[in-house]
């Protein structure tokens, strides 16, 4: 390898690390960005895993802030492969026995979602029509809240409280700020009535990050998830992976000198200071100013810098970090000659045309019986998912005429069950769940299936390094967000080791494809390298 | 007779190959830019050690109209043909102890250009090796470079 | 601004190792250039993925990469410095037989002549001999025959008559033209294993040993026999490093964007259609793809001329494919061999299965029929052996190939969906039996099968699942390949181009029907040969 010293070395080629590289890039350091994987952009990733031209994204797939996203305007990504497509329907429940489905739209169709809420509930459609205008103007404090690194804290301090962050949200809503306290199904209920209704924001609240539907406190979530999220929903043309190709192209051409394949063995302290890495191949890669590890926080801090060189405080908070239960995931992907059809279509055909579809689930609890199973370790009996099937919006995904389906259970953490016994739910629990699948789908047979794949926690934390299967590489508890993510004093992305930084998903606001991590990583790094401020826009405030 | 590498020798390679009606018959029409670059190799006293000789020579309609030695080596701009070996290599050519066709697949001559060109011209380019190791004469005693 | 808004200098189609080249140089010219590929990923047969579990990298196509130093595309497009690198087995290539032998080859050519003399010491030495001659002009010849447009056999075979070649080397003779591998190696070995080992490295080439007239190309192809490289990290690196080449010159490579149409307007192509809309090329389209998609799917058919038509569709491919089987391990394999020769273990492609010259005939003959033989023979590679990231730490990475039929005489190329895990099975089962018995046992974590099939649906310029896109026959090399009036990359359209591995020479990461093509586009479109300094 040539070059093997430079101003700041970046540790994981997932897109934190990406958005980092091309930042301080730009700002005129010499960046050298490496990766574990033969692949780069982590979890924005697409793999043909069933069959030839069957394209799945089996990591992420919502795309909800590519709009406020602030690498993807800066390196005007959409000239670089990076096209959205935006569908309609944007969330959809469908039902066993025939009910009319539940469907959410895009976020400025509030009409159309409050009809379809109106079948069940008029109260529950006037009470979208509110929340939803609301939540719609939201959208900048989002941003804000998102794009900024949490606040430098010192030892001598009270502890940050993202709940003031919470509440003053809520009031800013007109609600009562009491609602940030209670936990995300109390919110959920007081707002909507009908069950079926509910039954898709449950879903919907645990897939996009919200913590238990049943702690408190993550009443924040209401807000998040259900109300401003749905309806932000975009998906890239030709699959997740080519917003990395976009990225990778961006860093590229901003000089960063990319090396995959390249998995880093330890950080290298010299006179305590971060001073580069060395790789499992025993080669080494120096940095002149700055390590920025956009990996997970404990393979930066136990496993790359060790035990050994940290405070008692920061070894003790790092080995204590939560990974899971919430936001661990079992992918099925599934190669489709038709795309399902199901038997709720007949009261509104939106059903088939809705991106995220909701099936197996017979009522609200059955949600929540769901979501306490991977809770206490166990596999959900009911073998219920959201599904998507990329292909009705984009062509290139499939084969001609073939269908791409793509889907999300929520599993117990990776540690739960044996190895064996997740090869065991890996040849099982598509089957199981085909069979439910049909009776909310009659054409959803084993006939229709040309090839099918299963990619278990224990798959999500070999391959991506995601420990436990946690696609957020932490838990979204009160105790693990904002100025408290992963812990105080290191949420403004410097650690006590001079020169080391973390910009990856265990960083403020967690997992999802926000750039975020990494973009709030640049703030500070720009400020303590002294380098221009390249993340400055002035058409944007944040 | 003129001894090897110097001017009147190339001028006398030069009169022998633009005499050859053979060769003047089946070459190509085309003109062709090459090189040829001699390399001192510790053994011929006529280049040193680590030294190169360089010529360029252009053949145009079946005659030489160029045959002269460069400064330096040509950057390749424009050049058709390069040819390159040991000195020694080049004098037991020139004095019909190697033959010029083995040397190119042993590798003792490098030939870097376009082979269809060379292929193609076969005939054309056997009598230009030809010339160059039989017909060619130096000023060695025994027809032999003065060493071992 | 929308990625095609401004047209291109150059469209090229196919992100495959050829096209991206061609890309590259292109772009390092000062043209602006955009490489478009149907799948979701850039690389074409640099395809590097985890089919049997995470982080286990399996190449699913190009493992093999001969012509690392030699090719010049390496040095002008700076790879190692955009992050290629490569191991060189110092063990090449093995047989092992069904007697516990073995045979090795190295890149040391005295260990080579070694192993072969403990079967025939005649052999070693005409090896040797052999070997010799054949680094001697390997250069010229890799020169003349890969990196040059495509010269008329007969041209070559004046020309070594004329420079009376036949008289001054002992392996090259007018008469190659008309043999087979086969009849060259009978007829200056004695051996049959030695003949065997010489076969399956043609063999693995694509070049059928018992095919008449293919001895003509042995010599180039004996010259890379100890020149095997293994891309660490996976061959998909390969076009990690070209893309950066590309994007860092001010190229794009856009996959997942499939070209549906080629745009003629005045007789000239000017563009290409996509899912996005019209894309206009200012001054060339160059298809990297097999030439029936680009005259019969990409062209309308009144703009392709009767004799072009006629010809790209008499264009024959390979009558054997591929059939792939990835293997996650639990570490290296040993064999019982190495008590024959310890050099086995370290082997990097194996040779498991054909012991003789007949072998191979019988091999190839039932695959033409489409049967599947009951006792695959294999080829077998370990990359982990030269590259330990490509697994977990203490892991290993195999790749097991058979020669196989494309389409089965039972159920056609469908038919191998419900043969080929169990055939995967089967090709296993015949490895772990030359491995010692606590390997045989426990080595094989999973594996994924790859039916020729599969990967002619992955790959689809690999129509029939013919990897080298096109036979390797006479008939379809050098000014013959793929057609007559397109051998020299030009088409009988102004402004098309072609340049994948339908073109002479042939498939493999060769880059040289990418690099003949630049070397014609550069003639006629005035471009500095920078590349090309004689």
């Amino acid at each position: 390898m040539s070059g093997t010293e430079h101003d700041v070395v970046i540790i994981g080629g997932g897109h934190h690390g990406l958005t980092c590289a091309a930042y301080l890039a730009r700002a005129g350091v010499d960046v050298c960005i490496l990766e574990g994987r033969h692949e780069w952009g982590g979890a924005v990733y697409t793999a043909e895993v069933t069959a030839p031209g069957f394209c799945h994204n089996i990591h992420a797939n919502f795309m909800e802030f590519l709009h406020i996203m602030p690498f993807f305007a800066d390196f005007d990504l959409p000239s670089l492969g990076a096209r959205t497509i935006h569908p309609e329907i944007q969330a959809g429940m469908a039902f066993r026995d025939g009910r009319p489905p539940v469907l959410i739209y895009q976020s400025d169709m509030i009409e159309e979602t409050a009809k379809s809420f109106a079948v069940y509930s008029k109260r529950d459609a006037d009470a979208w029509r509110e929340l939803k205008a609301k939540a719609n103007m939201f959208e900048l404090v989002m941003a804000a809240a998102l794009y900024t690194p949490p606040a430098k804290w010192n030892q001598s301090e009270s502890l940050p409280n993202p709940m003031l962050a919470t509440q003053s949200s809520f009031s800013m809503f007109g609600l009562d700020e009491e609602m940030a306290f209670k936990t995300v199904r109390d919110c959920i209920d007081e707002y909507f009535e009908a069950d079926e209704v509910r039954a898709l924001l449950y879903r919907v609240a645990i897939e996009f990050a919200a913590p238990s539907l049943e702690w408190p406190g993550s009443g924040y979530f209401f807000l998040f998830a259900c109300l401003f999220m749905p309806g932000c929903w975009r998906m890239m043309v030709g699959g997740t992976h080519r917003l990395n190709g976009a990225m990778v192209t961006a860093c590229i051409k901003e000089g960063v000198t990319m090396r995959e394949s390249s998995r880093v063995k330890r950080i290298l302290l010299e006179g305590g200071r971060a001073a580069g890495v060395e790789l499992v191949d025993g080669k080494r890669v120096l940095a002149r100013r700055a390590v920025v590890s956009a990996v997970g926080l404990k393979d930066t801090l136990l496993d790359m810098v060790g035990a050994a060189h940290l405070s008692d405080y920061t070894r003790r908070r790092a080995t204590h970090f939560k990974e899971g239960p919430d936001q661990v995931l079992g992918s099925v992907a599934m190669a489709l000659h038709e795309p399902p059809k199901y038997k709720s279509a007949r009261w509104d055909p939106g059903i088939d045309r809705a991106w995220y579809q909701v099936v197996g689930y017979d009522s609200a609890k059955d949600v929540l019986d769901y979501c306490r199973a991977g809770h206490c370790d166990r596999v959900p009996e009911l073998p219920a998912a959201a599904v998507w099937v990329n292909s009705l919006w984009d062509a290139t995904q499939a084969p001609a005429g073939k269908h791409n389906l793509t889907g999300w259970y929520f599993f117990p953490k990776a540690s739960a069950l044996s190895e064996a016994e997740w090869e065991e739910v890996r040849a099982t629990y598509n089957d199981k769940f085909l069979r439910l699948y049909g009776e909310f789908a009659p054409n959803m047979t084993r006939e229709n299936v040309i090839a099918d794949y299963l990619h278990t926690p224990l798959d999500q934390e070999r391959g991506m390094r995601m420990r436990e299967g946690d696609f957020g590489h932490g838990a979204m508890s009160l105790d693990q967000v904002m100025g408290l993510r992963p812990f105080a004093g290191v949420a403004h992305h410097g650690t006590e080791i001079p020169g080391l930084y973390l910009a990856g998903s265990c960083m403020h606001p967690g997992g999802g494809v926000t750039a975020a991590c990494g973009y709030n990583a640049v703030k500070v790094l720009c400020q303590d390298l002294e380098l221009p401020p390249v993340w400055q826009n002035p058409r944007r405030f944040y | 007779m003129p001894a090897i590498y110097s001017d009147a020798w190339y001028d006398d390679m030069k009169t022998l190959i633009n005499g050859s009606a053979d060769f003047k018959k089946l070459a190509p029409k085309q003109r062709a830019v090459m090189t040829l670059e001699v390399v001192g190799d510790g053994k011929s006293p006529y280049v040193p050690s680590g030294k190169e000789l360089y010529y360029l020579v252009v053949l145009d309609g079946g005659q030489v109209t160029d045959y002269r030695p460069l400064p330096e080596r040509h950057d390749g701009k424009g050049l058709g043909f390069r040819f390159t070996a040991p000195a020694t290599v080049w004098e037991n050519i020139a004095a019909g102890l190697l033959d010029p066709i083995t040397c190119g697949l042993r590798g003792q001559i490098k030939i870097r250009g376009d082979m269809r060109f060379l292929m193609q011209n076969a005939d054309a380019v056997k009598i230009l090796v030809d010339l160059y190791g039989q017909q060619g004469q130096t000023d060695w005693p025994q027809g032999k470079p003065p060493y071992p | 601004m929308g990625m095609f808004d401004q047209g291109f200098d150059a469209i090229i189609i196919g992100a495959g190792h050829n096209g991206m080249a061609l890309a590259g140089y292109l772009a390092k010219s000062g043209w602006s250039v955009a490489v478009l590929e149907r799948r979701t990923e850039e690389g074409g047969g640099l395809c590097t993925e985890e089919v049997t579990e995470p982080n286990f990298l399996h190449n699913m196509h190009s493992n093999y990469h001969p012509l690392v130093g030699i090719c010049p595309v390496y040095d002008d497009l700076e790879l190692t410095e955009n992050g290629v690198e490569y191991g060189h087995p110092d063990v090449q290539m093995g047989s092992i037989f069904a007697d516990g032998t073995a045979l090795t080859i190295h890149t040391d050519m005295q260990k080579t002549a070694a192993s072969f003399a403990r079967f025939s010491q005649k052999d070693a030495d005409t090896w040797m001999r052999l070997w010799d001659e054949v680094s001697g002009y390997m250069d010229l010849m890799v020169r003349t025959l890969m990196y040059a447009p495509p010269i008329a056999l007969n041209d070559i075979t004046r020309a070594l008559a004329s420079w009376g070649v036949e008289d001054k080397s002992e392996f090259l003779t007018a008469r190659l033209r008309s043999m087979s591998v086969a009849e060259f190696l009978d007829k200056h070995f004695e051996n049959d294993r030695i003949k065997a080992m010489l076969a399956f490295h043609a063999a693995i080439c694509a070049y059928q040993p018992h095919v008449k007239g293919l001895a003509v190309s042995y010599p180039v192809l004996l010259g890379k026999i100890a020149n095997w490289h293994v891309c660490k990290g996976g061959s998909h690196r390969l076009a990690h490093a070209l893309m950066r080449v590309i994007v860092k010159a001010g190229g794009r490579v856009f996959p997942q964007v499939p070209v549906t149409q080629i745009v003629v307007e005045g007789g000239r192509a000017v563009g290409v259609m996509t899912p996005d809309g019209f894309v206009r090329a200012h001054k060339l389209v160059a298809s990297s793809i097999d030439v029936n998609q680009t005259f019969e799917t990409l062209l309308e058919p009144g703009l392709v001329p009767e004799r072009t038509r006629r010809e790209v569709a008499e264009v024959k491919y390979q009558d054997a494919s591929l059939f792939n089987v990835h293997v996650a391990m639990n570490g290296l394999p040993r064999y019982k061999a190495a008590a024959f020769d310890p050099a086995i273990d370290r082997a990097w492609i194996l040779n498991i299965g054909f012991e003789s010259l007949a072998d191979f005939e019988h091999e190839f003959s039932l695959v033409r029929s489409g049967r599947l033989p009951e006792r695959p023979r294999l080829n077998a590679a370990v990359n982990s052996l030269y590259d330990p990231t490509d697994a977990p730490e203490g892991k290993a990475t195999g790749l097991l190939r058979v020669f196989a039929p494309f389409a089965l005489e039972a159920g056609g190329p469908e038919g191998w969906g419900a043969v080929a895990r169990q055939y995967g099975q089967v090709a296993l089962d015949r490895w772990c039996d030359l491995m010692v018995d606590d390997d045989a046992r426990s080595i094989v974590r999973r594996f994924a099968t790859e039916s020729p099939h599969e990967i002619s649906q992955k790959m689809i310029n690999y129509r029939f699942g013919d990897w080298m896109v096109g036979r390797i026959h006479p008939k379809n090399l050098l000014e013959h390949r793929p057609t007559d009036e397109l051998a020299e990359y030009r088409t009988p359209i102004p402004g098309l181009y072609l340049c994948g591995a339908s073109q002479h020479p042939h498939g493999y990461i060769t880059f040289a029907p990418g690099y003949n093509a630049l070397g014609v586009i550069a003639e006629d479109m005035g471009i500095d040969k920078w590349w090309d300094r004689v």
